[in-house]
Formats: structure tokens, sequence, C-alpha cells
């Protein structure tokens, strides 16, 4: 009996190439890889007539070559890598390590492909080596078609291989070229500049001037330089200024506090980052100008990954956040580099193998190698960020002591101004500083005052937490117990009398102490920690919730409550804390209103609608409305109609719906009689 | 015959005078003889230096929090589940307080029963009592049977220093609760990152994160 070996259909060759590496600029750069392995110093590629179907394309290197077996062994065998990576090449470089599918993605863009290459050890020979797809349309199974490789006198004497694709099937246009152009350009690290080192190139006008563009090297204008690196699984780090000043330094322990010593399981690296202030004002002294800057940023920006000094993507492309960057700027802005204002590099050292790239070239398989590396990165991010941070702080803090008397300076530089102006403009000049100093008085004023009302009020509330802990656990938890042992005694001892003289008085203790329970565990729950996350708020959730809790106390004072709640559930991404602060303040509200209102029946309506994209509460009572106070001004801090009020729950509303990204609104008398106020806040969705 | 037969004198375990005096007219009204425990108690090393429980009392009443007073330097879930080990029934009082359930739920394998004290009256402590010992004796409710398990580490909460979000996927409720690398073994809590698992012991029966336990951690 015979045992046949498995074969391969000639269908693979068309899955395992164009199905698994889609993108031009990847499979060329694979190419381009080969010659780096060869020890090519440059590397050209050439692109001719391919703004038509046919067109040409030629990788062209100086390197060492393919012997005869190299090509039988290598070259001609897909899916197995000769490359040992932990073995440098001749020039020490660590093979690019490919298994040979992107390659093969490349070679089949054309419909034929040539192969001309001169080894270094063979000094006359060269080889020849021709590849017709169209021969595999027509046969079963790959191993019926034969190659050929040609022997012939060399036709030049230098070493070196020329790949030729002929008969591009499609069209490659200039954003193509221009992809192409960044990859080979950031293949090979040029942030370094050593004239030794491999230099791919494209013929294309796009590439030289994004060529110029990448050497022009605007790191003098950045603003910090972050240089962090990984050595045995230890980090250290320091940030310098644009003179290379050291700012701030931090070892293993600083950076990463909260992996208590234990060391990153990822290799040797190093990462540079370098963070910008692109404002026009920051540029003013300098001799290139913020559009300069912007523009290499927006060609070359982002963190890019060298793996043994050749760049794997697609870390650092456009729109690739690896180190997420941009969410954690958005998530708290102040101080952090995002994508758009900085540009980086990690270098690794993997001689080891410990970071494997996807068949499909899209970046490394995140193993828990590529995630410890991720993390290095992160935390010398965020260790730089904390940094900054205090930094900002205490320059604010020199700044708010400071600019009293510096505004004092000013006023009286400007006051000697006026001193020394002609007689006929003088006066107008006195009376209108005067004025405008009365009303900037004014204003400082009234906002020392709001921050003073705002740091009064969080004292409250945090007294007002802790006198609820304190309440629900000793008094009430005792008159709980004593009226739970009344009741039990007195049906006990009293059988016959106790519902008659005892059970009532009892039942409204423990009614008493079940509204203390709720309003002592409501304030408890106004503090929790988890309403400050940002996430996923459900809106009507949240409004059902305040309601609830606010039950016993609306219950207390007669207040019905009317809840028309929109019958689907908008959500938005936000806090707990902001949404609940706008109910909270608005029945605040409605329950001082109430108190000077003769109206016996109590009533406050909450309706919600989905209008759009955009969820609409409105908020409104049957009170008296508001009257001595113009309606605009219900807004502004300290104003209130209320002798015992602070004037800030509406202040506190329009600031947390301004968070939100919505709008306030208020209208005197509704159709309830009483004030209405409106939100509106743009939401994610519903559900 | 009752579990709590052989009960006679149950000590009473609160920081505050007034509050032992009170949960002792319910341990009374359920006619067991109340044993307040007046202090100050120490620490735990201390507290069990000097005190055979055994020879005072034949359960517990404990409420979680010892320490606002001079009176302990513990908590009643740390009482309580030392108290377990030894084979000592006793129920404990919390007020259900988010923080005070992280905190205990560490310890709640060896915690049976909590009771809230405005829920506490004759028939809750009669029953709390009842299934402590039956559990003592090797008898758990569905919802208190250990299973091991797998532990989802998610991502470290910002607000709590040393403290990571984590789900249990074997648990039907898939509620996130917070997981203190403190109350993990000292070979588990350097391995903690975002995304790492392990394994545990849990009562998947529980309906709510408040009857969660998690012990016997796993490196792996």
């Amino acid at each position: 009996m015979n045992s046949p070996p498995i074969r391969f259909s000639t269908d693979i060759l068309r899955r395992l190439g164009e199905e698994l590496n889609p993108n031009l600029d990847q499979g060329i750069l694979e190419l381009v890889k080969n010659s780096y392995d060869a020890n090519a110093r440059r590397c050209a590629v050439r692109f001719r007539n391919v703004i038509n179907p046919g067109g040409e394309i030629e990788i062209d290197d100086d390197g060492d070559g393919l012997e005869y077996q190299d090509i039988v062994e290598g070259w001609l065998v897909l899916g197995r890598s000769r490359k040992n990576t932990s073995k440098g090449t001749r020039l020490g470089r660590t093979p690019a390590g490919d298994k040979g599918l992107g390659r093969l993605a490349a070679l089949r863009l054309g419909k034929q492909v040539h192969l001309i290459t001169r080894p270094r050890e063979s000094a006359d020979v060269e080889y020849l080596v021709t590849i017709d797809w169209d021969r595999y349309k027509s046969e079963d199974l790959v191993e019926n078609v034969p190659v050929n490789i040609d022997e012939r006198p060399r036709s030049q004497p230098d070493p070196g291989t020329t790949v030729i694709i002929d008969g591009v099937r499609n069209i490659i246009g200039r954003m193509e070229v221009k992809r192409l152009a960044r990859a080979l350009i950031l293949l090979a690290d040029p942030f370094d500049r050593d004239p030794s080192a491999f230099k791919p190139t494209l013929e294309s006008p796009d590439f030289k001037d994004l060529e110029q563009l990448v050497d022009r090297m605007y790191f003098d204008d950045a603003e910090y330089h972050l240089v962090a690196s990984l050595s045995d699984g230890r980090v250290s780090a320091r940030v310098t200024d644009w003179r290379g000043r050291t700012l701030f330094e931090g070892d293993h322990k600083d950076i990463a506090p909260e992996r208590n010593g234990k060391k990153y399981s990822a290799p040797d690296a190093s990462f540079d980052l370098w963070a910008f202030i692109l404002t026009r004002t920051g540029f003013e002294t300098r001799s290139t100008s913020v559009a300069e800057v912007r523009s290499w940023i927006e060609s070359f920006g982002g963190v890019h990954l060298y793996l043994n000094g050749l760049r794997v993507a697609p870390y650092g492309n456009p729109a690739n956040d690896w180190l997420d960057m941009n969410l954690r700027r958005v998530q708290n802005p102040e101080e952090r580099p995002s994508t758009n204002n900085s540009i980086g590099r990690v270098s690794i050292s993997d001689t080891d193998g410990l970071l494997s790239q996807k068949t499909d070239r899209s970046g490394f398989i995140e193993n828990h190698e590529f995630e410890e590396l991720r993390a290095f990165a992160q935390d010398a991010l965020e260790w730089m960020a904390r940094r900054r941070l205090s930094a900002a702080e205490a320059r604010r803090r020199k700044e708010r002591a400071a600019t009293p008397t510096r505004s004092e300076q000013s006023r009286d530089s400007l006051k000697r101004q006026i001193e020394r102006a002609p007689a006929n403009i003088k006066n107008e000049l006195t009376t209108a500083f005067t004025n405008y100093d009365r009303e900037h008085q004014r204003e400082t004023d009234a906002l020392r005052r709001e921050v003073q009302l705002y740091r009064t009020l969080s004292t409250a509330g945090i007294t007002a937490a802790t006198f609820a802990h304190e309440s629900g656990g000793y008094p009430l938890k005792i008159i709980a117990q004593s009226v739970t042992a009344i009741e039990f005694r007195g049906m006990k001892y009293y059988s016959d009398t106790y519902e008659k003289h005892l059970a009532n008085p009892v039942a409204s203790i423990r009614h008493a102490c079940d509204s203390l329970g709720v309003l002592s565990s409501a304030t408890l729950q106004l503090v929790d920690s988890d309403k400050r996350r940002m996430g996923r708020i459900d809106l009507n959730v949240v409004v059902r919730q305040v309601l609830s809790t606010f039950s016993p106390l609306l219950d207390g004072r007669d207040v019905k409550v009317i809840a028309d709640l929109s019958p689907v559930e908008p959500y938005l991404r936000g806090t707990e804390a902001a949404v609940e602060s706008i109910i909270t303040n608005f029945i605040n509200n409605s329950l001082t209103a109430f108190e000077s209102s003769p109206d016996a029946q109590r009533i406050v309506k909450v309706k919600t609608d989905v209008i759009g994209d955009t969820w609409r509460m409105e908020f409104s009572d049957n009170g008296p409305g508001i009257s001595g106070i113009d309606i605009k001004d219900v807004w502004l801090p300290g104003n209130t109609t209320r002798a015992s009020g602070t004037g800030l729950g509406l202040t506190i509303v329009r600031d947390a719906v301004a968070d939100l990204n919505g709008r306030v609104n208020a209208m005197p008398h509704s159709e309830l009689g009483g004030a209405t106020f409106s939100v509106e806040v743009p939401i994610l969705g519903v559900s | 015959m009752s579990a709590v037969a052989d009960i006679e004198r149950v000590v009473i375990v609160d920081d505050q005078p007034e509050s032992r005096k009170s949960y002792g007219y319910t341990v009374e009204n359920a006619d067991f003889e109340p044993v307040p425990e007046e202090g100050p108690l120490g620490t735990l090393e201390q507290y069990f230096a000097h005190h055979r429980i055994q020879d005072v009392a034949d359960a517990a009443l404990c409420d979680y929090q010892l320490s606002a007073r001079a009176y302990a330097s513990f908590t009643g879930a740390e009482l309580v589940a030392i108290w377990y080990k030894s084979n000592f029934p006793a129920v404990l009082c919390t007020r259900w307080e988010k923080t005070q359930i992280e905190r205990i739920r560490p310890l709640r394998r060896w915690i049976p029963v909590l009771i809230r004290p405005d829920e506490l009256n004759v028939d809750t402590l009669v029953h709390g009592l009842e299934e402590c010992i039956r559990e003592l004796q090797g008898e758990f409710r569905a919802s208190r049977r250990p299973w091991r398990t797998q532990v989802h580490f998610l991502t470290p909460d910002d607000e709590q220093a040393e403290t990571f979000f984590a789900e249990i996927p074997g648990w039907e409720n898939r509620e996130v609760i917070r997981v203190r690398l403190s109350d993990l073994p000292e070979n588990v809590a350097p391995l903690v990152e975002e995304n790492f698992r392990c394994h545990a012991y849990a009562n998947l029966g529980a309906e709510t994160t408040e009857d969660l336990y998690l012990c016997s951690w796993e490196e792996r």
C-alpha cells in the first residue's frame, strides 16, 4: 500500500498570499525586510506605470544575494522561516523572522515575478528565477508547476538581488504610495542618524517630500522628552526639557508603585517620547512654526515600535493608539500627551524570541510578554503625567500666591500711566478705570465667595456623612432594638391591652426610626465614591433612584411625585454624581419653594423624553414659582431669595449639566404653577 | 429538637454600652441569658490570650463596628471568623454598607449569618444561630456551599489603592466586586494585574454580592 503525502491545491497560494496579507505596503515591506536580512545597506523600491493595470514594481538591493541552495531551500519554500533570531547576520543584524507568507503576497501582486540574484560568495554567477502565476491556474496542485532556476554569467559585478513583479493587477494610487513611503521611512528607525544604517527608498516624488520632512527632526522643539528603559525587568525613566536638562527622574519603585517591586516579564526595551505643546504662543520665539511641527507630527506622530532595529506595524500608524494615550488624555487631559502632539518609539531587543509577530503581520501576538511591554510603556507615561501634574500644581499654588501682588503691580502701573496722560483725556480715563476697577473687584469678590461657599458645603457634606454614619450605627440601632423589645414584651405580658394602649405609639416610633434610617443611608449614598466614576449612566434609572431615596422625606412633607419617564431607557457616558446632583438640587429647590406655598396638595412632576439623540428632563412643581429674582440670575452663585439659602444649588445644576455637554433652562411658572427647569443632554443611545 | 436547644448564654459584643443593653433585650426575649462583654478587648491576640469564650457563653451576638471607641482594635467580622474556626457559633450584626460588606467578604466563608440591626428580633436571632450551628456540623445551605472557580481580575480601582475589580465567570450573578490585594495570600497578591486569572473557592450559590465569599486562593 502507498503512503501518499499531503499535497496542496494551487488555491492555497491565493489564500495564504492575498487573503492573509491584504495590504500592498505590508507585502512590499516584507521584501524590503528580506534585503535587510541579506545585509543590504541600500534597497530601492521602484514603481513603473502603476497608475494603470499591468504596471511593474522593482525591489533592488545591494545585499549578499542568494546562492542556488538559498533559493531552493529558502526563497521557494513558503511558511518556513530559515531565519534564526538568536543568530545575527554577517553585519550583526537580527533577522526579521518572516515566515515567507508576506513575501508571497507581494510576489503575487503581478502576473509574473522575476528574481535576479548575484550571490556574494560565488563571484561570477547570477541566478534567474521566473514564476508565472497564470500557470498555477491550469493546475490542481502546487507541486505540478516546476520552477526553473537559470544560471548565467553576471550582468554586473556587485552582489545583490532584484525582484521584479510585472503585470501588476491593481492600480496603485497616490494614497497607497504615500502609505508605503511612510512605512519605508519609518521601517529602519529614522530617529537615529547612522549613515551606515539600512536605508530603504522609494523612487517617488511623495517619498522625497516625506523624506525631507522626516529629516527635519523637530525634536528640539519638544516641551518634554521622556526617556524610559527596561532592563532585566526593571524600569527607570527621566523626563528632560528641550535643553536636555533633567526635570524628573524615577526608578522602578516610583514608576510602577502598584507592582510592589515585581519585575516586568518583557524583553529589554527603551522608550522615547517627545511631547509638544502645539500653541502659537509657545512657538513665537522659535525659528520653526507650529504649523511645520504639526504637519511633521501628523505624518510621523504616534509611538512606533522597533524590534531588533526594524519597525513593526501597525504600532504608531495613524489611528493606532496601542498605549491608549488618547483615551487616557480624554479621561484626564491635564499634562498628558496624545498621539496628535507627540512622537515616540519603543525599541526592543529580543534575541530570545519572546515576542512573536502574527502571521498576517498586523503586529505581535498579544501574549503575556507583549502585555508586559505595553504595561512598561504605559506606566512610564503615567509616571510622567503624575510628575507633570504635581509640578503644575506647585506652579499653580505659587501663581495663586503671587497673583494679588502681580495684579496690584499692574494696577499701580496703569494708574501711573493715567496720571501722565494729557489733561484733556485724563479725567475720562480716570473715571473709566475707576468703574472698571470697581466691577473687577466685585467679580473677584463674587468668585472668592463662591469658592468659600463650595468649601463650606463640602465640609457640611463630609460632616453630614459622618453624622449619618454615627446615627445609623448607634442611636438608630438602639431605638430599633428597644422598640422591638417593647413590642415583643408588650404582646407577651399585656396581650389583652397591648393593641389598645401600646401598638400605635410603638408603630409610630418604628415608622420614625425607619424614616431616619433612610435619611441617614441616603446621605451616605450621596457620597459613595463609585458615583464619581466615569461610565455608562442609565438616566431614567438614576431619576428613579433619587426619587426613591427622597421618598420618605417627600412623603413626610406631603409631596406627591408624578414621574412620567420615557418608555425607552436612555444612557450616556458620565458620572452618576453629576446626574444625581441635578435632580437632587431640583428636589431641594422645590421643597424650599413649598415652604412658602399655601397649597395643601404639593406636586412635583418629573417628565423625561428622548428626542433624537437628546435626553430631555422637565422638572416642575406647583410651588409659588420664581419671583423676586431675574430669571437669568438664578444660575449665579450666591443668588438666593431665602435667608438661609446658599444660592449654590442651581449653580451646581448648571455646572453639572455643562459637564454632560448639555444645557439647562428655567421658566418662572409652568402648567403646574410653580417653576419649571428643563435639562437637555446628548445621549449615546437607548436600551 | 432545635439546634439551639443547648444554648443558654449568649455573649454580646458591641463597643457601645447602650447597644449591648439593647441587643440584650432581644437575647432575653429569645429566652437566652445575655452576657455583655464589657471590654476593653484590646487586640485579637490579647483578647484570646485572656478569654476562653466557651467558659462564659454558648453562642455570641457580635456587632461589626467595635473600634470606634476604645473597646477593641479589630472588627466583629474578624472575631466571629475566629470563633467559627474554633467551632463557636456567632451571628454578626452589620448595617450592610458597601464598604463594610467588602471588608467582610474575605472572612465571609467563616461568617455564616449577617443580620442588620434593624432586622434583629427573636426569630432572626434564633434562626441565625441555628444556621451557624448547622454549618459548624457540616450542613451547608446551598447558598453557602464552596465551589472551586475561576476569578478574573479586571482593572485596578482608581479610587482605592491596592484594589482591583474582579468578576467570577462561573457565578450566575456576574456582578463585579472589589478585591483588595491585602486580602489575598502572599503568593497570589504580587501576581495580580489587569486580566489576571486564578482560582479560588466561592459560594456560587450566593444570590447577592453581600452573601458571596472567596477563599482558598490558588496561584493559577
